[in-house]
């Protein structure tokens, strides 16, 4: 304790008693206070090394049992111990954990007390430096100076040194050098091809770049070589995805990249240009990679896009509300104004919910707070549509904000019915909004956006006739809207939402719009295989269960396709089809067992997924444009009633049924008002369900 | 002049008194006087040259930080992206904090914006070194506990490099008034956010118990390290790499209770130094520092040492644990000043050496660095699996293969991605050499003062040197009399010197 000598209460100049007195009691306070703070922190340390918080699943007797258990699984006196040890290492990890805090605070309470004694002792006895003279003070500067330039120079050069010791004593893994520095002539297929001996090896610099190579983030395996060689030769009406080009040769022949232009398009990327495709034009995104900002599999935990991941209508979470009662209260945690009108569905990211609602001239989003339901912001889309707008072709039924919007966990983004495409950040902020032309469709556009890695998608399905060659696939980079992939859809408009789902060991893009069910690569926009199966208007969105897609549409019939194929796999992958009970609106449920079909007068059919056989129906007299959920084994649906008033006048109510289904028959659990009409279907996070109403936005549960 | 003893009876009752009418600086100044005028001033000074400990305590603490920057690498930069790779969700790459009402985002700038203005007034104005404390404990609860380091103007500088280079960054508005509130802070009143304001600096000034004056040269040479950090980490926030600041804050694992071992390990030794080497990461490590030391010279109004003019008595002349006091300095000679200017332009044309040395060397340390690019490290595992050049798999290269993705794009991006690192790297190095370059041009040139000045770059605005100077006090209203401050040598002190060149 340098510099803490007791100080002399002799006069005359020495301190005063008083100020000896509290100098001593400030530095016996920072003593104590101090030695209890190192012993804390001691017994901390003792604790940490000697029993600390082993993550559980790093814990020996947790790993040796999990290893018992994966060769055991049925072994139910074995899953009793995993449990038990499992939760023995729980327990003790976070009462490690508390230990730990409580220590923590009380260390940082003990710090703080002497840190403050000793500052006040310090205070107290500061000593006063009166230097004797020193003619040399100006020399000793300038020496320091002088050693200080010598210090910084051998900084310099020790730095420039070190450089060039790593550089030449560091060996990398990997040199990628050795591909970029041959990258203008040498391709990366071409540097890691396989050669017969089984290994690869490094690129030679004569051979050259390919525009064949393939080195599609996703679309570049082997097997999938077939495709390829058929997108190369253009076949109009086959497999090849018909590109938007800029002729008009193709049997798509839709927009010129002029038009593309015109329309608010922002051009063609570096990494999609358009690629000839048997001489048309593609704009495909093959050499493109999906750059993911948050991995796929962390969307599972969110309810991001319309009807949660991969457009399920299935919840993560087994735990949801049953019973509840938005007239009374009961039940309810929240419910809040959506101050403009939509069909959109509610989104959730974390504490974040995103909805969308528009008018004829306004476009909002907004984000809610989960925890109470407060608006933290709602942005305005301003139009970029460069031709008039006619609101009378939207139906009033469909609204100006039907498309349900999505989010990367970074960005959200949002479709109007004026082709409006948003982007914003999570505090509301536009990151950019693209308009993609005034869709021309019969009730106007209601098709949901889907996200994959750093792609947008779109299916921007148009036209009364196929033959128009108005419909699209598109991609949009999120940070910048600009189009990844633009592919001609030979369909024309529908109200079906794109999925990306996994399905057959890669992630498919599947879409709906008569007559074809398409299943395309999400990265690339190239098409995988295709099932003629629908007709009409399209309006419900495909859902996959155990490798088995589920599509179909009122007036046609419902289907359900290996998801494995390749090409148009009519005649090949449909497993089974039925005609009974078919929806109009409503998307489907499907698990590994049923497969639920919601039509829009009321009926809830359930179909044995296997067999196709019908189970049961279940008539809940209601009218019904919302599409069921799923929590658990329950089964989630929303419809309308038309109920009289005391006044004579009829107005619309909405209630959620829950629904328990077995092979039997489903069993109502509860019917549940929500006290106004809705169409919007429900987002389910764990305890907890929200749902758009007409007006409102409720948050039911916990 | 007496002074009023107390006898020891009384003297309890009174000190108390004194003490609770906030009378304390009075005694404590009579106190000096008595000193001074009783001839008892030592000639220790207040506080420890402790070059030694000093050095040693600095060594050590630079030991404690690589071995620990080793472990926190390979904890916190290795997390590789890959598609089917579920991180927890402290560890993505993209976090995104808590709904918090636009506000409340407001409300901190609003208190940051206060606490800046507070400490230019306290520093400035008041002169008040115990304000200036009071505010530092204050920006240590809210700014440092309270939101958790959470307004942060150092990790701002990666939000606005990343904006800056990506067009498609949307930097929030509030992040960018806390990145330039500091600046314009400190282009009006000089470092006085570092001086009370700034979380990381205010919780080394507290713990500041034992301060020992490091040579002066260490400041000069260890301070380049906070310019190499700077480039470091806006190359890292450009390249999209991680925002290296925020990942290693060594004290935002005290304000929020928790972190990893290591960078409570780090934490700890930055504040046990900090007991006896004052502000050690603001020193040598912070990049805003380094930002601040280049604007701090410019800056319109900077705290003085006197409030009038200097009597030259020394007494300040040890008091600063941050060599930031200069003293007075004569004209040179003219044979002297002759070797002067040809040091000086010696230094200016070595310039352009340092920095082509910087670039060339710079472009050959980028792959290198690339190394921390999770990409990369993912492509290299995945490379080295194929070949049978590593046994096993990790979760990562599990993950990547299950995502469908075919190893060619990884490498295309791979190799794609050491490009920017090298050239990433050789405008690091380009940074760098000029830093070192102008830092000698700056040690070269020679400046003429009639008093002692704060060194504007170095001086954090913290008040220390006030109460140590005798005219300070007057003008309190604790002394009367300057007379007795004045030294005997001070002319003979002043004569034009020669260089040591000459002397010798």
């Amino acid at each position: 304790m340098a510099g803490a000598s007791v100080p002399t209460s002799n006069p005359p100049g020495a301190e005063p008693t008083v100020i000896v007195s509290f100098w001593r009691m400030a530095m016996r306070t920072a003593w104590i206070s101090g030695g209890f703070t190192i012993f804390v922190i001691f017994l901390l340390g003792v604790s940490h090394y000697l029993a600390g918080p082993v993550d559980p699943a790093n814990s020996p007797r947790w790993q040796k049992l999990r290893t018992e258990l994966a060769a055991k699984p049925t072994d139910a006196k074995l899953q009793e111990e995993f449990r038990r040890v499992d939760w023995e290492v729980r327990q003790k990890y976070f009462y490690f954990q508390r230990i730990a805090q409580m220590g923590t605070w009380l260390a940082l309470i003990g710090a703080a007390i002497a840190v403050a004694a000793w500052n006040i002792a310090n205070e107290l006895r500061r000593r006063i430096f009166l230097p004797v003279p020193n003619s040399r003070a100006v020399n000793e500067s300038h020496s320091q100076q002088s050693v200080a330039i010598l210090s910084v120079a051998g900084l310099g050069v020790t730095l420039a040194l070190a450089a060039i010791l790593i550089t030449f004593a560091y060996r990398p893994p990997v040199d990628w050098k050795q591909f970029h520095d041959s990258s203008a002539s040498v391709g990366i297929a071409a540097a890691s091809r396989d050669v017969p001996g089984g290994s690869r090896v490094p690129p030679s610099s004569s051979e050259g770049m390919t525009a064949s190579r393939p080195s599609g983030a996703i679309e570049s395996a082997p097997e999938k070589a077939p495709l390829s060689s058929e997108q190369e030769r253009g076949m109009p009406g086959g497999l090849s995805p018909q590109v938007t080009s800029g002729t008009a040769e193709g049997a798509g022949g839709v927009l010129s990249p002029s038009e593309r232009v015109s329309q608010g398009a922002g051009g063609i990327p570096s990494g999609a240009s358009p690629k000839p495709a048997g001489g048309t034009a593609g704009f495909t995104a093959e050499n493109r990679p999906v750059k993911f900002t948050v991995e796929p599999s962390v969307f599972r935990r969110h309810w991001h896009r319309f009807r949660g991941p991969e457009g399920s209508g299935i919840s993560a979470f087994d735990s949801a509300p049953i019973e509840w009662d938005v007239t009374t209260g009961k039940g309810v945690r929240w419910k809040v104004p959506v101050p403009l009108p939509g069909n959109s569905s509610p989104v959730v990211w974390g504490a974040r919910i995103f909805l969308s609602g528009a008018t004829e001239t306004i476009r909002h989003v907004y984000c809610f707070s989960t925890e109470d339901g407060s608006l933290l912001w709602q942005t305005e889309v301003p139009t970029k549509a460069e031709s008039p707008f006619d609101p009378k072709k939207v139906a009033h039924e469909t609204g100006f904000a039907s498309p349900t919007p999505t989010t990367d966990g970074r960005r959200v983004f949002a479709m109007f019915a004026t082709g409006d495409v948003a982007a914003m950040d999570f505090d509301g902020r536009l990151s950019w909004v693209r308009n993609l032309g005034i869709p021309d469709s019969a009730y106007g556009y209601a098709a949901s956006l889907e996200i994959f890695g750093d792609r947008l998608i779109i299916q921007f399905d148009q036209g009364s006739q196929a033959k128009e060659g108005k419909s699209r696939l598109i991609a949009l980079d999120v940070e910048s809207g600009e189009s990844i992939y633009e592919v001609s859809r030979p369909v024309p408009n529908s109200w079906s939402s794109p999925a990306v789902v996994e399905l057959a060991g890669r992630f498919q893009l599947l879409t709906c719009g008569a007559p074809w069910v398409i299943s395309y690569d999400p990265a690339s926009g190239l098409e995988i295989w295709r099932a003629k199966c629908l007709e009409g208007d399209v309006g419900p969105s495909p859902v996959v269960a155990d490798g088995v897609v589920y599509a179909g549409n009122e007036y046609s019939v419902w289907s359900a396709i290996r998801g494995d194929g390749q090409g148009d796999v009519t005649s090949t992958h449909i497993l089974w089809q039925a005609e009974e009970n078919l929806p109009d609106l409503c998307s489907p449920l499907a698990t590994s067992e049923f497969v639920f079909l919601l039509a829009s007068w009321g009926i809830l059919t359930c179909y044995d997924a296997k067999s196709g056989e019908k189970l049961w129906e279940l008539d809940l007299k209601a009218s019904f444009i919302s599409s069921p959920g799923m929590a658990g084994n329950r089964v989630y649906v929303i419809g309308e009633k038309e109920e009289e008033q005391p006044d004579g006048k009829f107005e619309t109510f909405g209630y959620c049924w829950v629904i328990e289904p077995t092979r039997e028959g489903g069993k109502i659990l509860a019917c549940n008002p929500l006290g106004e009409g809705c169409t919007a279907s429900p987002a389910f996070q764990e305890n907890r369900i929200y749902i758009r109403g007409r007006k409102h936005l409720i948050c039911v549960g916990n | 002049m007496k002074f009023p003893h107390s006898s020891p009876d009384r003297s309890i009752i009174r000190g108390s008194l004194a003490l609770l009418s906030a009378r304390i600086p009075k005694v404590l100044s009579r106190a000096l006087r008595a000193k001074i005028a009783h001839g008892q001033a030592g000639n220790s000074p207040p506080f420890s040259r402790g070059g030694t400990i000093g050095l040693i305590t600095l060594l050590g603490f630079l030991c404690l930080v690589l071995w620990s920057n080793s472990l926190v690498a390979q904890t916190m930069l290795v997390r590789p992206e890959v598609p089917g790779y579920d991180p927890p969700d402290w560890a993505a790459k993209v976090q995104q904090a808590a709904p918090r009402s636009w506000w409340r985002e407001y409300l901190d700038v609003a208190i940051l914006g206060l606490g800046i203005a507070a400490a230019g007034w306290l520093g400035l104005v008041r002169r008040s070194r115990r304000g200036l404390l009071l505010l530092t404990v204050a920006s240590v609860l809210w700014l440092g506990f309270w939101r958790k380091g959470c307004v942060c103007p150092i990790g701002a500088i990666q939000n606005v490099s990343l904006a800056i280079a990506d067009a498609n960054y949307t930097l929030p508005l509030a992040v960018a008034l806390v990145f330039a509130l500091p600046i314009l802070g400190t282009i009006f009143f000089g470092r006085t956010f570092c001086a009370a304001v700034c979380p990381l600096g205010a919780i080394q000034e507290i713990v500041a118990l034992h301060p020992v004056k490091l040579p002066e040269w260490v400041d000069h040479v260890f301070g380049l390290i906070g310019y190499v950090y700077l480039g470091l980490a806006v190359m890292f926030a450009v390249l999209g790499t991680s925002f290296v600041i925020c990942q290693y804050d060594p004290f935002v694992a005290f304000f929020r209770l928790g972190g990893s071992l290591e960078l409570v390990v780090v934490g700890i030794g930055f504040l046990l130094a900090g007991i006896f080497i004052t502000r050690p990461y603001c020193r040598f490590l912070c990049p805003l520092g380094a930002v601040f030391r280049c604007i701090s010279p410019l800056a319109r109004w900077h705290v003085r040492i006197p409030p009038e003019a200097c009597i030259q008595c020394r007494l300040c002349e040890n008091v600063c644990p941050y060599n930031a006091i200069s003293p007075p300095a004569a004209p040179l000679r003219p044979s002297a000043r002759r070797t002067a200017r040809q040091r000086f332009l010696m230094a200016a044309a070595m310039v352009p050496i340092w920095v082509l040395m910087g670039g060339v060397l710079g472009r050959l340390v980028g792959p290198i660095l690339s190394r921390a690019d999770a990409r990369i490290q993912l492509a290299d595992r995945v490379w080295l699996e194929e070949r049978g050049q590593v046994e096993g798999t990790t979760d990562a290269s599990d993950a990547f293969r299950k995502s469908g993705a075919h190893p060619d794009a990884l490498y295309a991006e791979a190799a794609m991605r050491q490009l920017q690192y090298q050239q990433g790297g050789m405008w690091l190095g380009i940074w760098i050499g000029l830093v070192v370059g102008l830092k000698i041009v700056q040690l070269s040139r020679y400046r003429t003062r009639d008093e002692y000045e704060p060194e504007r770059s170095r001086c954090f605005s913290c008040g220390r040197c006030f109460w140590y100077c005798p005219v300070e006090q007057k003008r309190l209203g604790l002394i009367e009399d300057l007379a007795p401050y004045l030294p005997e040598a001070r002319e003979k002190s002043l004569q034009p010197v020669a260089s040591a060149s000459d002397e010798s």
